[in-house]
């Protein structure tokens, strides 16, 4: 068994971050979170998750912003982020990939749908079923 | 169909008539240019002509001249040759004859037939003979002042072959006066004796004043009808010719205003030019009004365009708000659903209750979501209806306000001033809580510390004011003009939850009533909103 995986939430939503964070945290994963991407990249700039799973439409800084900010900065350049939003478009697709997001789950979502997203991201082998 | 409030979003209007000038002037600019241009190539192109028609007035003009001097002086040389060529009869005359009838009679007949104010006989050995002047015949002496230069002329007279005794002619000064002179030397009966002999020559001297001439006959034949004699050398305003005496300096100046043609024949086109000119101003206007027309279609085209891409842009932004906004409420139920379903036998009782009672919540927000939408969608489409009633407003406006403070479980305290001296009155209470519940519970919401709610409400005759004065968030300034779009929020209301529609409703409830809603508002200090709303005296009349 591997160390624990750190994963950062970012999400202003607090009914729906609350409910990320819980399931995450039953699929045995350490979890943090920020309300709004100015916060989320601090935090993952002082202490850097294994994997960011960031929404889209926020206040302050957008998730397009923290995608491009963490893949700017050296500390966090190489973690993984996976975009969870209620964007559905295609463009907005592209446009997290251009920014460096490794996947894209759209909202609402399906736990098991989520989970795979993020063991793809983090390359976890053995999915655990939820 | 999208609640879209395109009476708020045209802040085009204002620049498009600018614009409109703009592009008018950007057509007419070219235009006048080469009109301004064209105009002035004319206005070179004439003078050129001009100058050149006057310039050639003044060469025909000299040319004129030049020629009535010569008619006149070879008309002169003329009648001295008749009088000196082998001529006995004016040796008879001259000589011979007796002196007292020869110079009256010669010289009358030189005067009044021959136009010669002086006629002079000299002898061989240039004594005079005889003198006529103006009427008067002298003998044996000079009775006219001759310049000396006349030497000249009666030598190169007497110089001439026998055989070709041209008149020696020049222009002379005799008395102040300019003459025209001619001396023929006689031509003795036997010139080759008379040569053989070196017998000199007798000399017949004619003058003829020029400046009634000017006057008359040549002025007339020539049309040159500004002829003038000035001293030699003197100004002369217009141009002249100079007239050379014996010894071939001038003595006058034969001066003359040439006609301006150009001139005159640039004021008989101006005439014709002007009167087209003046006919093609209507055609100008016309043009130019055409032309406006054009550039206003063109640019209310171009207003209708910007405002379907407006429109465009506001759909767009609509669906995707649409998406975000139904998708939390959505995304929250999923997750609760996701988390009982998968995750249930982690969750204590207590929290699966708390995932229920999230669901119901979320089903609540998006049930208002849809309420919302579905009103604006109506009031855009149709307008909202209008249904007066006997209402009593106290009642009613507590009721909103306490509906405000319930719903989001603020400490706020709404107060509530001059609504009981109101009394009964006719409103639309659906009208009335959808505007007046909106703005409530945005000063509710927007005080996330629970400062106090002051409400006021005045009757000014058929108009009820309503002031709601919160001391919450307020709006920045940037965001002022923007409210009251739908799913438009401030840029500090971002982490408080709403849907951006309230303002929108509350301000198409406020149209429907047949009032107004008003924002002012400071950033950090509160808003004041002011609703105003007409009421009916009857339940069946229109706001």
């Amino acid at each position: 068994m591997t160390t624990t995986k750190r994963i950062l939430v970012i999400e202003d939503e607090e009914a729906v971050r609350e409910r990320i964070i819980r399931m995450l945290t039953f699929e045995g994963y350490a979890v943090d979170s920020a309300a709004d991407g100015r916060e989320g990249v601090q935090r993952a700039w002082s202490n850097p998750p294994d994997l960011v799973i960031c929404d889209l439409l926020m206040p302050g800084i957008n998730g397009f912003g923290v995608c491009r900010v963490l893949r700017e900065d050296t500390r966090t350049a190489t973690i993984p982020a996976l975009v969870l939003t209620a964007l559905a478009a295609p463009s907005d697709r592209e446009r997290s990939h251009g920014l460096g997001a490794n996947a894209y789950v759209t909202k609402p979502f399906r736990a098991l749908t989520l989970m795979t997203a993020v063991r793809q991201c983090l390359q976890e082998t053995d999915p655990a079923t939820p | 169909m999208f609640p879209l409030q395109t009476d708020h979003m045209n802040p085009n209007d204002v620049t498009s008539r600018s614009d409109q000038s703009v592009s008018l002037r950007r057509l007419l600019l070219p235009v006048a240019g080469v009109v301004a241009v064209a105009v002035m190539v004319v206005i070179g192109l004439v003078s050129v002509t001009v100058r050149g028609i006057d310039r050639h007035e003044i060469e025909e003009t000299r040319h004129l001249a030049q020629a009535a001097m010569r008619q006149t002086i070879d008309d002169l040389a003329r009648g001295a040759q008749d009088y000196t060529w082998w001529d006995e009869s004016v040796r008879r005359v001259v000589i011979s004859l007796d002196r007292a009838w020869a110079g009256h009679l010669w010289g009358y007949y030189q005067e009044n037939f021959r136009g010669n104010q002086i006629v002079m006989a000299l002898a061989p050995d240039d004594s005079v003979i005889m003198t006529w002047h103006d009427g008067r015949a002298w003998f044996d002496g000079p009775a006219v002042t001759m310049e000396p230069d006349l030497d000249i002329l009666i030598d190169k007279a007497r110089a001439m072959p026998l055989n070709r005794p041209d008149p020696v002619t020049a222009w002379m000064l005799i008395d102040g006066e300019v003459y025209a002179v001619a001396v023929g030397a006689i031509t003795p009966s036997d010139p080759i004796w008379s040569a053989a002999y070196g017998y000199n020559r007798g000399v017949g001297i004619f003058a003829r004043k020029i400046s009634p001439l000017l006057e008359s006959r040549i002025g007339q034949d020539f049309l040159l009808d500004d002829l003038r004699l000035v001293a030699p050398g003197a100004p002369v305003d217009g141009t002249y010719i100079d007239l050379p005496g014996p010894s071939g300096e001038p003595v006058a100046r034969l001066a003359w205003q040439p006609r301006t043609e150009g001139r005159e024949i640039v004021l008989t086109l101006l005439l014709p030019v002007a009167a087209a000119l003046l006919a093609m101003v209507p055609l100008l206007l016309v043009f130019v009004r055409f032309a406006r027309r054009t550039v206003a279609r063109d640019m209310a085209l171009r207003d209708s365009l910007s405002r379907e891409r407006e429109v465009g842009a506001m759909k767009g932004n609509f669906v995707s708000m649409v998406s975000h906004e139904f998708r939390t409420p959505l995304t929250a139920i999923m997750a609760s659903n996701e988390l009982l379903q998968h995750y249930s036998e982690r969750l204590s009782e207590a929290e699966r209750r708390e995932e229920l009672a999230s669901i119901e919540r979320e089903v609540d927000r998006l049930t208002r979501m849809i309420d919302e939408v579905i009103v604006l969608g109506q009031a855009d489409a149709t307008g909202l209806e209008f249904r007066p009633q006997e209402v009593d407003l106290q009642a009613c406006m507590n009721e909103i306000a306490d509906r405000a403070l319930l719903a989001l479980s603020s400490k706020s305290n709404i107060t509530i001033h001059g609504v009981d001296a109101l009394g009964p009155m006719f409103a639309d209470p659906q009208l009335l809580e959808l505007s007046l519940g909106n703005v409530l519970g945005n000063a509710v919401k927007y005080s996330p510390g629970g400062e106090p709610i002051e409400v006021t409400v005045r009757r000014s005759g058929e108009t009820i004011m309503i002031e709601v004065i919160d001391r919450g968030i307020g709006v920045p300034e940037g965001d002022l003009p923007l409210l009251g779009r739908p799913f438009h929020r401030a840029a500090n209301a971002s982490r408080i939850r709403g849907t951006g529609l309230g303002l929108a409703i509350a301000r198409s409830a406020a149209d429907a009533h047949g009032g107004t809603l008003d924002i002012e508002s400071t950033l950090g200090r509160g808003t004041k909103v002011t609703l105003r709303l007409r009421l009916t005296q009857k339940p069946d009349d229109k706001p």
